[in-house]
């Protein structure tokens, strides 16, 4: 027992070492370092803001309005959080996706984390400020919520061995730091109206999802009303007497879960399903054209056989892609669309925007369309009709590209960019001389320009709106010629995706008006004012549409949780619906301008200088007969930006008194991510009794001590070169065999290349490749008593049978040859199935295997009389593995064949459960009998 | 012998770990004190003397838990601190020193209240949804009852010559006398955090409907209930025959006593949760933002503002020149009563959790990490 507590500890200080990120693993993607940040800190009253380069001015209005949060929520909560609460900024999602303050890959949706270990709140700015105060006060609300339930329990001496579940965390954020909102209403409206919705007492079922997030914030809304305003401070407040949040709620609100889940359902179809009195759903007004994945940014081109085809960013495999749909509105049955550029398998196209607009085509064929492509977006030029790459736009000077849109003659592209201060403005690139020419350059967000017809003006959409309706997104008309800037709406809802007709005689655009997005049309009144006129009356979104013809439009619209295209034939809402708007320019006041934290003097602003803190500590002691006592721990430093970490691993393996020096345990290591080459380094001392794979599952005593160094560089997300370098004195005693002892002080360098592009399912890679080569070489440079080579191939392939279909192979030779070599070995669920694991041993190792992957139950709940247990994502597998293992001469060949599921638990660990048979004595018969073998671990 | 010696260690350990029950044989009967929350039923927080602005420190106590924005109560030498780890201490008033602590599987949320050689506490217990009123024998150190209240009880316990009354979260108002019997209950069905106040036989107290209820406690009936307000958590305040409380908005309300009615109002912005305090002219009110008001009594006319930067959520003690006021962002403000000033501020280790109690020349008062302060102050 013991000896494996040791040896655990080991391996996770020697996984820790391997510098945390997916790249210090056998494959792994990178979390890649593009930027070295200069970082800087602002202190204010309860913060230390850290930001870096040129967002000084936007990180000082960010300060005010963490203040303003904390004045807030600090009457919210009737508490105070007493200690300096550490606030990083990035100035855009991209830079924020390079943070070390986490070490996992923050996916494009994700605005904004706290971070519980240190209490840090990092927060990119999404190029507007609205969003960026309330991303703030969404953090702080956990900052202040974690801080109150700790503070509770500690101060009723109960354990915090609890937590408020997801749904109210975030529901709870959410609800105390914006107010309901266009997304919020579309999501429920969806939920309740097509019975997606889901009760409390079922919502683990959604559990991490979107609809949850917002479903806890309108249960939140609900409580309130139904129950009083005090009752969500109270549940927070009650934490400590119950263990189950059920009991907390049902206590709290004076009712079973039962009748509250009743009382919140009856109260959203209230809400809600009045709405079909006047709202359609999609399927009922226009015609559904896609049926899978999400599908965004629509986007019409008419061949030369004068057939339309619509271009589009969709994640239907899995990876975000750019697609091609051939449009016929009378077809009956939905077509596949055909893959066009395939996304986020190599570092050109490293990530599509999914929901951001990010492709346009040309009248001309010409298809412009924005990836991210290392540290910065770029804008790519490819041919519909040459169907190739034409050529590929980047500036260093703009992080994030969005929204490119061509003129009429297909000569310039106009789009919305952010720069270095994180200010999101109107560019227009010139085709013919490739310059570019910025529009706007200042605070408000500007973003979806399009051209007017003959490029003279461009339309936009701005936060620049002031009072009344301050910081709503208007509409703008800015001359080119004259630099001239106009309202062309003015209405306090927010406005987005403009388009001209096919003709530009007429502006259409997004706007949630009415509560959700629908379509509207610019247009002039009776009396000559301005306004705008509705023309689809959706009971849930459209979040962005295209012209097919005049009087069709192709929409890409949120239903059934789900983002789909719909061709939708236009003017044919009924006359009693139709709405009119005007625009009343009188009300605009004057020009706002957002406020900005004072420091009270320079001494608040500073250099940010490394500040380590712990980040964790875990220790053992145990006792036992055979053994004694022992005891080890391992703790971990890091500064406060996760660039630098240092790691600590003692532990002591001596089985009597008088060993116990000489079995100490140590090891120091240093890492730093604060670039783009990683680097670590270190030095152990490791002693005590090891088991031999090698020979003959042997115990000897060994003490080896020495240092360490390695780089590893990454060349995109998908590539990376590593390489390290070992001295280390090796001593290997064996009180048996005398003849078995040997001194040696090893060298050992080794250079790899690793490749992952793959795309994983619940329980392993579906799609994509992953490939290692490493070459290596270990001598003793004082003994010469070991001296070898080593060599590893090992090459992993995925191919998409199907959305949840997919046959992986792998094939890899393991080379270690020369003096006191290495072993490798094989055998176990994870490489030759149904051979004892770790019984194929061998200098020269090869293994081979074919897998089919198949979905086999999505959902299997069992239902006790007191509760119930639900297993989700069951997969099936059939597999065929062949290899062998030998020193100096080839013995024989192996393989296994047979079927398995595995069971995902919470992303956590997959268990695997394998029948087959062995294929032994050089594939010459099958084993008699079935083999049954139960493990965990991923596909390979 | 070494065995032994372990043995003799790990039982020595034990017995100094142990607590021991509250017993004080000596204890003398009618003696003075502060013997429940505000000092009496009209909850009292006025003391017409002038302090100094220096407090003395005389001894520091820990307790096991932390404690609510309640007070600790006084009774002759001794002092009876409540805590949210469910145990009510018993202190010597002038060393600090443990006399006894009471222990209990929850949570006490307000200030016990004593009567004659017995103590009165509730307990909100732990993975139950009641709460216990404990009735406790110091000078025997046995408990000579108990009554289970159904929900939460946080609000404060009103102690008067007749009996014991409590509010219950959940709105019901009982009635025990001093030997353990319930003698009536009365119930408004509404979420009630504001703790009563009574004054003649009437108990007022607001509710999250936004209504000021008062109960004739004579007749066990409600004499009016009337939507003045927000949302209430705060306790009424009384001075002569007007009522004052201040509602979840910020919104502070004078209104007479007799019949509920309004008499005027003003508006702090910012969530009231603490009693208003009064002397003959002026009215004191702090919010959760931090701001201290000072009202005209009669007119509701601001005197003065001042913001503290932290969370007021305890009633302050009122001196002729002071407001002292304590502060959850760790301080004690001393505020000047006419300007106010912030004259001075102590700053503490951790938050200031209770309304602090003047007794003899002495101040308590609770903070985080579960520390009892008593000063000694001088005054004239």
């Amino acid at each position: 027992m013991l000896k494996f507590q040791s040896k655990y500890i080991l391996i996770l200080f020697l996984l820790l070492t391997q510098i945390g990120n997916a790249q210090f693993y056998f494959f792994g993607r990178n979390k890649v370092q593009y930027e070295k940040f200069d970082w800087k800190v602002l202190k204010t009253e309860h913060f230390n803001i850290y930001y870096y380069g040129e967002f000084e001015g936007l990180a000082e209005i960010g300060a005010n309005y963490a203040e303003e949060a904390f004045d807030e929520l600090k009457v919210k909560f009737n508490h105070i959080v007493v200690t300096r609460i550490p606030l990083i900024f990035y100035n855009t999602h991209i830079h924020f996706q390079q943070t070390n303050t986490i070490s996992g890959f923050i996916p494009e949706g994700v605005g904004g984390f706290f971070e519980f270990l240190k209490g840090r709140v990092v927060i990119p700015y999404l190029s507007s400020l609205d969003q960026f105060r309330h991303v703030i006060r969404h953090e702080l609300v956990h900052v202040f919520m974690t801080s109150k339930v700790i503070n509770d329990f500690k101060d009723h001496r109960v354990i915090a061995d609890r937590y408020p579940p997801l749904w109210f965390v975030e529901g709870l954020a959410e609800y105390w730091s914006t107010d309901w909102d266009t997304q919020a209403e579309m999501v429920m409206r969806d939920a309740v109206l097509n019975d997606i919705f889901v009760p409390l007492s079922e919502i683990s079922r959604i559990y991490g999802s979107f609809l949850m997030y917002k479903e806890g914030q309108s249960f939140l809304e609900f409580a309130e009303v139904e129950y009083g305003e005090d009752k969500v401070l109270q549940i927070l407040e009650n934490m400590w007497r119950f263990s189950s949040f059920k009991d907390i709620i049902e206590f709290t609100l004076e009712e079973d879960l039962k009748t509250i889940d009743g009382k919140w359902l009856y109260w959203l179809r209230q809400k809600y399903f009045p709405l079909y009195k006047d709202k359609f759903p999609h399927h009922i007004k226009a015609k559904k054209i896609t049926d899978f994945g999400f599908n965004f940014n629509p986007n019409v081109y008419v061949n030369d056989d004068n057939e339309k085809e619509i271009y589009f960013v969709s994640n239907r495999t899995g990876y975000s892609s750019v697609y091609k749909l051939k449009y016929d509105h009378n077809a009956r049955e939905i077509k596949d669309p055909e893959i066009i550029i395939e996304g986020e398998t190599q570092s050109e196209f490293e990530a599509f925007h999914l929901f951001q607009s990010s492709i346009n085509v040309s009248k001309q064929g010409m298809m412009a369309f924005v990836t991210k492509s290392e540290g910065t977006d770029v804008l790519h030029l490819y041919s519909i009709v040459g169907e190739e790459m034409i050529k590929t736009f980047e500036w260093n000077n703009l992080i994030t590209i969005r929204g490119p849109k061509f003129s009429d003659d297909g000569k310039k592209i106009v789009f919305n960019a952010t720069d270095q201060k994180g200010f999101s403005d109107i560019f227009i690139l010139d085709l013919d001389s490739e310059n570019i020419t910025r529009l706007t350059n200042d605070i408000y967000a500007d973003k979806d320009p399009v051209f007017n017809k003959d490029a003279t003006a461009v339309i936009f959409c701005s936060d620049r709106s002031e009072a009344p309706f301050k910081e709503k997104y208007n509409l703008f008309n800015l001359d080119i010629g004259e630099s001239k800037l106009e309202y062309l709406t003015y209405v306090d809802a927010d406005i987005s995706t403009p388009h001209f007709n096919p003709d530009y005689t007429e502006l259409y655009f997004n706007s949630d008006y009415d509560g959700t997005n629908n379509i509207w049309k610019l247009t002039e009144g009776e009396n000559g004012s301005m306004g705008m006129e509705q023309k689809t009356f959706f009971a849930t979104s459209v979040f962005d549409f295209a012209f097919v013809s005049e009087d069709t439009l192709v929409t890409s619209a949120f239903e059934n949780f789900s983002f789909q295209f719909y061709s939708l034939p236009l003017n044919e809402a009924p006359d009693s619906l139709k709405k009119y708007v005007a625009f009343d320019f009188d009300l605009i006041d004057k020009k706002w301008v957002p406020e900005s934290i004072v420091l009270d003097s320079e001494q608040d602003r500073l250099v940010y200088e490394n500040e380590y803190t712990l980040d964790y500590a875990v220790s053992q002691l145990s006792t036992d007969p055979v053994y004694g006592t022992r005891g080890g721990a391992l703790f971990t430093l890091s500064d406060l930006l996760g660039d630098d970490r240092f790691l600590f691993l003692v532990y002591n393996t001596a089985e009597v008194q008088s060993e116990i020096l000489k079995n100490f345990n140590v090891a120091i290591t240093r890492v730093n991510y604060s670039e783009r080459t990683n680097f670590g380094y270190g030095i152990f001392h490791f002693a005590g009794r090891r088991y031999d794979l090698r020979e003959s599952d042997q115990f000897f005593y060994e003490r080896s001590f020495g240092g360490f160094f390695s780089l590893h560089y990454p060349f995109s997300s998908f590539q990376r070169l590593e390489a390290s370098v070992t001295l280390a004195n090796s001593d290997k005693e064996d009180a048996d065999v005398a003849f078995f002892n040997r001194k040696a002080l090893l060298l050992t360098n080794s250079i790899s290349f690793v490749h992952d592009n793959s795309l994983w399912g619940p329980t392993g890679p579906i799609d994509g490749s992953r490939f290692r080569f490493l070459l290596g070489y270990t001598s003793d440079i004082k003994y010469s008593n070991v001296n070898y080579l080593s060599m590893i191939f090992d090459y992993r392939k995925y191919l998409r049978l199907g959305y949840r279909t997919a046959l992986a192979a792998r094939a890899s030779v393991y080379v270690n040859h020369g003096k006191e070599a290495r072993r490798y070995f094989a055998g176990g669920s994870w490489d030759l199935r149904g051979w004892p694991r770790w019984s194929v041993r061998g200098e020269k190792l090869w293994i081979s295997s074919i897998e089919l992957r198949y979905p086999f139950i999505d959902q299997l709940a069992i239902r006790f009389p007191f509760f119930g247990i639900g297993f989700a994502s069951i997969r099936g597998a059939l597999f065929f593995d062949a290899g062998s293992a030998w020193d100096d001469e080839y013995e024989e060949t192996i393989g296994s064949i047979g079927t398995g599921i595995r069971i995902n638990f919470f992303n956590v660990i997959t268990f695997r459960y394998d029948v087959g048979k062995k294929i032994e004595n050089d594939f010459t018969n099958l084993q008699p009998k079935l083999f049954y073998q139960f493990f965990f671990g991923w596909d390979f | 012998m070494g065995f032994l010696k372990k043995i003799f260690v790990i039982l020595l350990l034990l017995f100094a770990g142990c607590t021991r029950s509250i017993i004080i044989e000596n204890a003398l009967v009618n003696r003075d004190g502060h013997l429940q929350f505000g000092g009496a039923p009209e909850r009292n927080f006025y003391y017409p003397v002038s302090l100094n602005d220096s407090l003395n420190l005389k001894w520091v106590s820990e307790t096991s838990g932390s404690f609510n924005s309640t007070s600790v109560a006084v009774y002759d030498k001794y002092v009876f601190v409540p805590d949210l780890a469910g145990r009510v201490y018993c202190f010597n008033i002038e060393t600090g020193k443990t006399i006894g602590v009471e222990k209990s599987k929850g949570a006490v949320n307000t200030a016990p209240i004593v009567y004659r050689t017995r103590l009165y506490f509730i307990v909100n217990e732990y993975k139950e949804s009641n709460s216990i009123l404990y009735y406790f024998d110091f000078m025997t150190g046995e408990y000579i009852s108990e009554n289970i209240i159904p929900g939460r009880v946080s609000n404060e316990i009103i102690k008067t010559d007749d009996g014991i009354f409590v509010l219950s979260d959940r709105g019901t108002i009982y009635k025990f006398n001093y030997i353990g019997m319930k003698e009536w209950e009365v119930q408004t069905r509404v979420l009630t955090i504001s703790s009563p106040i009574m004054k003649d036989n009437f108990i007022y107290w607001g509710n999250s409907n936004g209504e000021i209820i008062c109960f004739d406690a004579a007749k066990q009936e409600i004499k009016y209930r009337r939507k003045i307000a927000g949302t209430i958590e705060a306790s009424i305040g009384i001075k002569n025959n007007i009522g004052f409380v201040g509602d979840n908005k910020g919104r502070l309300t004078a209104f007479k006593l007799v019949d509920g009615n309004e008499l005027w109002s003003t508006n702090t912005s910012y969530k009231i949760v603490n009693i208003p305090v009064m002397n003959e002219e002026t009215l004191f009110i702090g919010n959760l933002h931090g701001d201290i008001f000072a009202f005209d009594l009669l007119t509701g006319d601001k005197k003065w503002h001042t913001n503290t930067r932290g969370v007021i959520n305890a009633a302050p003690l009122l001196f002729t020149n002071i407001l002292l006021q304590p502060d959850l962002n760790k301080q004690l403000h001393f505020i000047d009563v006419d300007t106010g000033a912030i004259i001075k501020s102590m700053n503490y280790d951790s938050r200031i959790r209770t309304s602090p109690v003047y007794f003899n020349n002495m101040i308590f008062i609770c903070a985080d990490k579960d520390k009892v302060y008593a000063y000694e102050v001088q005054t004239k």
